[in-house]
């Protein structure tokens, strides 16, 4: 496993800690009232109901209490509650649905064939045990709703910020992988061509070859070096954009490659030249390699719009999928190293995109199309 | 000396591989596409094949699985070990990790060759001739002794000709890694070895490096 994995799963498990212990600390207060709200409205309707027990029996004539007391329980069994009336063991009413075994002065929740009820029990002055039950089915709904809610919300949340942080890590890791790649090659060569010069017996052929070879692969990390900072400047947005002269840097490219034209109908865009100059080499620089000798390349500036037309032999429909999209191959492709993202990520830090399409004649069209330059 | 076939997509490592496993003295078949490597192993038989795992069109592990009866080496980057399980679950022979050095390339390949029995069995130059296996040396048609340090010495010269090797390499090859003997010895060693099998004109003595054995 990678590093930047394994950093990545750690700091998942971290948040999704955290997540979860938010989200208890926020549902635990909710559940508690709901708890809290039940039992004091049964313990309510259980006091009510023993008062007024005790004060029918006080009231009755003597050896009169127990018919009096039924038909107090009646009525009570009339409208629907589940009570129990007990004196010594002996039981003297119940409505209750099930059987329920607690002691006087006590209350709380139990659970009959999947219903949840609360009781209250307490001893009357007069001597009876009166046990009060309560059916609790909406509270326990409205719970089994609160705890699903949080779990369905702390998991949603925990996946959608995992696939944010892996993209995040993924995206950060990408550049540095492949810039790794890119150096192992020269590298590789440079060390191999350097001790076969040293050490073997070569023809004055051989020789020339290992040595430009050497020079060759030197060209390209040094490459490769300003390449990385160019990509970490476009990253952090380091250097300020400032007016730049489109003329000024077509003919600047114009000086590195003959074969380029130039038409500017865009005097002037808003950006960092440094980058911009990158950029412009690069997709050049590919149109170069991809047209044939002294074919000529173009640069075009209409408003919002830069483009570089080849007329080369064009791309295959796998290389094009691959410069429009680099992100999405795993492996750097034939048709650019490291290259074509930086072309990409260069246009994005100006707020522009970069297309490439085949042109009219074969070709193909480098497009970079600014969505919101402040231009002039 | 044996055919190699060596794939690998970047022509400057391509070119690398070919002109050193030419200089020992081998024959080299270059491909630098996956598909290339497949064709060329249908078409005609190879002692080895060194193999890259990253190629543009078919990862190496499929040129692996696809050409089964070639002993192969290959070539890895660094720290990529599932890449090294993977490659001998395949039934790869050794694995060398970019970026290498050029005296353990020819090593490896050396050794795979010994192993799989596709090493020459015999060596000759002028009148010299050198039977590796039965540990003969004839000159002039008639045998001369040579101590096993000789041997092996004169046996790692001649298997790495045309390059150079250190004295520290040479002790390291010819005497075992774990000989804590000066370099001295290796001098000594060559001076026997030269004036035995009449070599003076064939290994030379490279300035502040080492030893040559040049044909």
């Amino acid at each position: 496993m990678k590093l930047w994995q394994k950093t990545y799963l750690l700091s998942t498990l971290l948040c999704v800690l955290i997540l979860y212990g938010c989200m208890f600390s926020v549902t635990a207060p909710a559940i508690s009232a709901t708890v809290r709200s039940a039992t004091e409205s049964a313990l309510r309707e259980e006091r009510a109901l023993a008062k007024t027990l005790e004060q029918t029996m006080a009231q009755a004539p003597e050896g009169r209490q127990i018919p009096v007391l039924r038909t107090l329980l009646d009525y009570y069994a009339g409208t629907g509650l589940t009570f129990r009336v007990t004196e010594i063991d002996q039981q003297i009413y119940s409505t209750l649905p099930c059987s329920v075994e607690k002691s006087p002065g006590t209350m709380g929740f139990l659970r009959d064939r999947g219903r949840l009820y609360i009781f209250a029990s307490d001893r009357l002055p007069s001597g009876y045990d009166f046990l009060y039950l309560k059916d609790a089915a909406a509270t326990d709904a409205l719970l089994k709703h609160q705890v699903t809610a949080a779990a369905l919300t702390g998991t949603a949340v925990a996946i959608l910020m995992a696939a944010a942080l892996y993209v995040l890590l993924y995206r950060v890791n990408l550049p540095v992988s492949r810039l790794a790649h890119e150096m192992r090659t020269p590298l590789t060569t440079m060390k191999g061509y350097a001790e076969t010069l040293r050490d073997a017996k070569l023809t004055e052929e051989q020789r020339y070859m290992a040595a430009s070879y050497i020079a060759a692969e030197t060209t390209r990390l040094s490459d490769v070096s300003a390449r990385l900072l160019t990509l970490h400047n476009a990253k952090e947005e380091a250097t300020p954009f400032g007016p730049v002269d489109v003329e000024e840097l077509f003919e600047h490219i114009r000086q590195t490659y003959p074969t380029a034209t130039y038409e500017v109908n865009w005097p002037t865009l808003f950006g960092d030249r440094a980058m911009l100059s990158s950029m412009l080499n690069n997709l050049v620089d590919n149109a170069v390699k991809a047209s044939p000798a002294g074919s000529p390349v173009e640069l075009r500036a209409a408003p919002n719009v830069l483009a570089v037309i080849d007329h080369g032999s064009g791309l295959s429909d796998q290389a094009l999928a691959y410069v429009n999209h680099p992100s999405r191959f795993k492996k750097l492709h034939d048709a650019g190293g490291l290259g074509v993202p930086l072309c990409h990520q260069i246009a994005k830090a100006h707020g522009a995109r970069l297309t490439y399409t085949r042109g009219a004649d074969g070709g193909t069209v480098a497009t970079v199309t600014f969505y919101n330059s402040l231009t002039s | 000396m044996a055919k190699i076939l060596i794939v690998e997509d970047e022509r400057a490592i391509n070119d690398l591989l070919k002109m050193n496993l030419e200089m020992v003295g081998h024959r080299c078949v270059s491909a630098f596409t996956g598909r290339d490597a497949i064709r060329a192993a249908g078409e005609q038989g190879f002692d080895l094949m060194l193999l890259d795992v990253m190629l543009p069109d078919v990862e190496g592990f499929a040129v692996l699985e696809k050409v089964r009866d070639v002993p192969t080496i290959f070539l890895t980057a660094r720290g990529a070990t599932t890449d090294k399980v993977r490659g001998f679950g395949l039934g790869a022979d050794d694995y060398i990790v970019k970026p290498f050095e050029v005296a353990e390339l020819l090593a490896r390949v050396q050794a795979v060759l010994r192993r799989t029995h596709r090493a020459e069995t015999e060596y000759a130059i002028g009148d010299l001739v050198i039977r590796w296996d039965a540990h003969e040396v004839l000159l002039c048609g008639e045998r001369i002794d040579l101590t096993p340090q000789e041997f092996a010495l004169l046996r790692i010269l001649i298997e790495n000709r045309n390059v150079c090797l250190s004295r520290q390499k040479l002790l390291s090859e010819a005497w075992g890694i774990d000989f804590l003997g000066e370099s001295r010895t290796v001098d000594v060693h060559i001076q026997k070895l030269r004036r035995k099998l009449k070599l003076e004109n064939h290994i030379k003595t490279i300035y502040k490096n080492g030893y040559r054995f040049e044909e």
